[in-house]
C-alpha cells in the first residue's frame, strides 16, 4: 500500500451472499453507506450517491460499475469532492462469515480539482490540524 | 511532504495567518490590508511574498496596483483524503454489521 490507496479488510458475521445483498442492493445500500436509488450492477452503469449538501460540495458522488462478479467482487468509480477514485469490493468466505476487502485507489497529491475554496480550506485547516502541526513546528 | 511544510511555515507566523484569513474572504490590495492589521506596509508586503512563494494566494495587477487573494487550490495539499475515507469507511462499516444483523437471511 502506498500513499495513495487505502486498503481495509473487515470480518462481517454473515455469508458472502447476505453481505453481497447489502452492497448492491440500493434500498440496502442506503441505509448503511450513502442515499442512492439508481445502483444497478450493469458494467457501465453510471449511478450516484447523495448526502446533504455543503456550502462547498453538492454533496453528490459520481459512479459508474466497473465489474461485478457476484458474491465475490465488485468495482465502481467514486468521484466527489477533491477525490476521482476507484473502489473495489473483494468478498471471501471464512468460517465466522465473510472477509470483506476494500480498496480505493487512485487518490492523487497533484489533483487538479480545487479542495472547495481557499475558504472552506481554511475553516476545517484551522480548527483541526493547524494547531497541532503549528504547535509541532514551534 | 514538501509542499506541506511550505505551507505550514507560511502559516506559522499569527500575522501572515490573520492576513490569509482576511484573503479567504476577498481579494484586498496591500493598502486596505495595512489598514486591517496593525503592522507596517513593507511588513505587510513581506507577508504577502512569503504567502505567494508557499502558492496561498494569487496576485493581480490593476495598473499600479496590485490586489491579492487566497489561492483556491492552496490548501489542497493538506489535505489527507486517504485519511479521510479511511475514517469515513471504517464508521459505514460498522453500519454495514448493524444493518446485516438486523437483516432476515
Amino acid at each position: 500500500m502506498n500513499d495513495n490507496e487505502l486498503v481495509l479488510e473487515f470480518e462481517l458475521s454473515h455469508a458472502p451472499e447476505k453481505v453481497w445483498r447489502a452492497l448492491t442492493d440500493p434500498a440496502l445500500v442506503s441505509r448503511w453507506l450513502m442515499n442512492t436509488d439508481d445502483m444497478q450492477l450493469t458494467v457501465g452503469q453510471k449511478f450516484k450517491f447523495r448526502r446533504e449538501p455543503l456550502p462547498q460540495w453538492d454533496g453528490v458522488v459520481n459512479c459508474e460499475i466497473l465489474e461485478a462478479r457476484e458474491p465475490e467482487f465488485l468495482s465502481y468509480t467514486w468521484q466527489a469532492l477533491g477525490v476521482d477514485t476507484i473502489i473495489r469490493w473483494t468478498l471471501e468466505p471464512i468460517a465466522t462469515g465473510t472477509r470483506l476487502k476494500l480498496e480505493q485507489t487512485g487518490f492523487r497529491p497533484d489533483q487538479k480539482q480545487a479542495f472547495g475554496g481557499a475558504r472552506m480550506g481554511w475553516k476545517q485547516m484551522a480548527g483541526e490540524q493547524l494547531p497541532r502541526v503549528l504547535a509541532e513546528l514551534a | 511532504m514538501p509542499e506541506q511544510d511550505a505551507i505550514f511555515r507560511a502559516l506559522a507566523d499569527p500575522s501572515r495567518r490573520a492576513i490569509f484569513e482576511r484573503l479567504t474572504e476577498g481579494e484586498l490590495g496591500v493598502k486596505e490590508l495595512t489598514a486591517c492589521f496593525a503592522i507596517s506596509q513593507p511588513a505587510v508586503s513581506q507577508h504577502l511574498a512569503a504567502l505567494s512563494k508557499a502558492a496561498l494566494v494569487v496576485p493581480r495587477r490593476a495598473g499600479r496596483r496590485t490586489f491579492y487573494r487566497a489561492a483556491p487550490g492552496g490548501l489542497r495539499p493538506l489535505v489527507d483524503w486517504v485519511a479521510r475515507y479511511r475514517a469515513f469507511w471504517v464508521e459505514r462499516i460498522d453500519m454495514l454489521q448493524q444493518l446485516l444483523d438486523e437483516m432476515d437471511e
